[in-house]
């Protein structure tokens, strides 16, 4: 029986350099597509976070804005109470009237659905502007503190 | 106390020139629609108005059931300022109804009843503002501003909030 024998032509190094080129390009444009994606989801997270924040801050400045001076009008009542307890002859209703009015403790309270999303949601990373997060970070620093 | 008011005004500082800050630098920043509201308010106040009086309490309570006690220490100024944004809107009725829960759920607070006597001012109602006016400076001696406007409705005149 006659055996045939299926001749292996063989390769040129042109023809392996051009499907060099072609997994090259294939896995290069992957990649290249896969970060455009990535930066497109990140630019929309930045976006709505930004946008989310900036809410955060308008409500936090009214919430400020109504604390701040009952905080002031607090201190004032214990600024009459403190001179009117050095006073020998006081009156008793207005002693009792700044004693009662001295038992309200006000507190900011931040709106941080935000900075939760950011710190949890590793956020920083795609807020681009490192001044902003610097800003970001000041704010956060400076309620903690107080 | 005086270290918490700078504090506070720190707070403010920052958030302000924050704000400043995203508008100039992000055009769809100008877009939104700054609200000065917070969420609370923003959802109570919706509740009151689109379905009334009885779903708004139910939802007070609600949250308040839900909320953390330092988150709760807030509800006093998101009440006040969603009592006065009404009246501003001329929604008198809706403004009582928050004043009323304001003094129900501060009732040793004297502001709580200067603000009723500023709603019940509004709707014309006049004695009883009078008795919310009255109670809050006798509840604050220093507080010579319900004192006055009281003084001005018993000669009959009219007073600005």
């Amino acid at each position: 029986m006659e055996v045939h024998h299926h001749k292996v032509e063989k390769k040129h190094f042109k023809e392996y350099f051009l499907e060099f080129v072609m997994i090259f390009l294939a896995v290069t444009l992957g990649f290249f597509a896969e970060k455009i994606r990535e930066n497109i989801a990140n630019h929309k997270r930045e976006k709505e976070y930004i946008s989310s924040y900036v809410e955060d801050l308008a409500g936090d400045l009214i919430t400020n804005n109504v604390v701040k001076p009952r905080m002031m009008a607090l201190v004032a009542n214990y600024d009459s109470l403190l001179d009117l307890l050095k006073t020998p002859a006081s009156n008793v209703n207005h002693l009792y009237s700044l004693v009662a009015n001295s038992n309200h403790m006000w507190s900011f309270v931040r709106n941080d659905r935000t900075i939760l999303q950011i710190k949890n949601q590793g956020g920083y990373s795609v807020i681009r502007n490192k001044q902003l997060v610097n800003l970001i970070i000041l704010y956060d620093e400076t309620i903690d503190t107080s | 106390m005086k270290y918490e008011i700078q504090a506070l005004e720190g707070i403010h500082d920052i958030a302000d020139s924050t704000i400043r800050f995203l508008t100039n630098k992000y055009s769809f920043v100008k877009e939104i629609e700054l609200n000065d509201k917070n969420y609370l308010q923003r959802s109570l106040e919706e509740t009151l108005l689109q379905q009334g009086k009885i779903a708004f309490l139910n939802q007070y309570k609600l949250f308040k059931s839900e909320s953390k006690t330092d988150e709760w220490k807030g509800i006093y100024g998101v009440l006040n300022l969603m009592g006065y944004d009404l009246l501003e809107n001329k929604q008198n009725a809706q403004a009582i109804i928050v004043f009323q829960l304001q003094t129900q759920e501060f009732p040793g607070d004297w502001d709580s009843f200067d603000s009723m006597g500023d709603g019940y001012a509004a709707i014309g109602d006049t004695a009883n503002a009078i008795t919310n006016y009255r109670k809050a400076f006798e509840m604050n001696a220093s507080d010579t501003i319900s004192k006055a406007k009281m003084m001005e409705l018993e000669k009959g005149r009219m007073i600005n909030r």
